[in-house]
């Protein structure tokens, strides 16, 4: 069975067990050549290799980055939505407003 | 062109087998009918799914659904892998660039595309600041960049929330900023190989999220639709207002200038009559 795996940011894989059944790196080396298949898994680098010999951060500088941002874009997501759904809050009597206005237009 | 009409193409097979998105989607990742069943989103092991629970839920295949009627994100034209790909092309082209190599739209752009296009541009220069500080932290060491992208997604949708934890924000904000990011790596030769790692962690972090929330939260590409319209309206209205603004002020101070103009060369007539006079 194929397996499809997307590496986590510390040096160890996501924990095999709770991430999902499916493992193989989706990676693409630098002949731009797309490796799926676990026999060229060998063959293709993974993100994680990167990350180990970085040497400019560790993984918990590289988590804490990843967390930050995501908790920051995360919040301006969290608003964004708000704002839409607003939409929905007055879209009923938005339309009445509509319709009063087109009553008016004439 | 693979025509998409929503009533027999769901239930021809030979339709699905042609659908790129979803048949070449599980070739390309490698999923032969297993679908991921947990992306993450429980990190503790006591939250999986009890195993009871697991049995109990029989995988239902793409365009089933226990009351038959077919939930519109279900639709082969709507797999989130469109949404991805064209938003991701679409901003990269706005750079002035090409993603050779984007993986095809088997039904073509939609009208949810593009108004996922409208939201995401919105959204977009809503945080224009903010895009470009995160994307300089995230590419700075183009080695962990794809790691670090994968923890900024992650963390968006584990954070906290009320509401639903794929709801249309986040949709939004990890389609828009994943293709602000995508935009970016085309910059570099050295990163542009990884458009397609994101690409595809976007797609299926977005998509194992929509089958598992939106139901529950009542959520839908028709109601995605609806509200994208009105806020794309308020939002047309404003920037129409701002440049109205603008060409206000522009004429008020030509005015302005134009009268100061007129004052001093009264000024200076008069004046320069007074000393004649005063020569005579």
């Amino acid at each position: 069975m194929l397996m499809l795996t997307f590496a986590s940011t510390s040096s160890d894989l996501l924990p095999m067990s709770n991430v999902f059944d499916v493992q193989s790196s989706v990676f693409y080396n630098e002949k731009n050549m797309f490796y799926s298949s676990s026999q060229d898994f060998s063959s293709c680098e993974d993100s994680s290799q990167f990350a180990d010999d970085s040497g400019f951060f560790d993984d918990s500088e590289i988590s804490s980055i990843g967390y930050e941002i995501g908790s920051k874009l995360a919040a301006m997501c969290d608003d964004f939505d708000a704002q839409m759904m607003s939409y929905s809050a007055h879209a009923s009597d938005r339309s009445l407003f509509h319709r009063l206005l087109d009553f008016f237009a004439f | 062109m693979t025509r998409c009409t929503a009533d027999n193409s769901l239930t021809n097979p030979a339709y699905r087998r042609r659908t790129m998105a979803t048949g070449e989607m599980k070739e390309f990742l490698g999923i032969k009918g297993t679908e991921p069943t947990d992306f993450g989103i429980n990190s503790d092991a006591q939250d999986l799914p009890s195993p009871s629970r697991q049995a109990s839920t029989r995988r239902m295949s793409i365009g089933e659904s226990i009351d038959g009627k077919i939930n519109d994100w279900e639709e082969p034209r709507l797999d989130i892998e469109g949404f991805v790909v064209d938003y991701f092309t679409h901003r990269i082209r706005q750079n002035g660039m090409e993603w050779f190599g984007a993986p095809g739209l088997p039904c073509g752009v939609q009208p949810e595309h593009e108004m996922m296009r409208v939201m995401g541009t919105i959204f977009e220069k809503k945080h224009a600041e903010n895009f470009e500080t995160f994307c300089e932290q995230l590419l700075a060491v183009p080695r962990i960049s794809f790691s670090l992208y994968q923890d900024v997604v992650r963390t968006v949708g584990n954070a906290q929330t009320d509401q639903c934890p794929m709801s249309y924000g986040r949709l939004i904000g990890l389609i828009s900023f994943g293709g602000f990011v995508a935009a970016k790596m085309m910059e570099s030769v050295e990163l542009q190989g990884q458009v397609r790692n994101l690409f595809v962690y976007t797609s299926l972090f977005i998509k194992t999220r929509i089958r598992n929330n939106w139901k529950e939260h009542n959520r839908s590409w028709d109601d995605f639709m609806t509200l994208g319209k009105q806020m794309k309206e308020d939002y047309e209205r404003a920037e129409a207002e701002k440049v109205g603004r603008r060409k206000q002020n522009r004429r008020w101070s030509m005015i302005g200038a134009g009268v100061t103009a007129g004052a001093i060369g009264i000024v200076g007539v008069v004046v320069c009559g007074r000393m004649m006079f005063s020569l005579k």
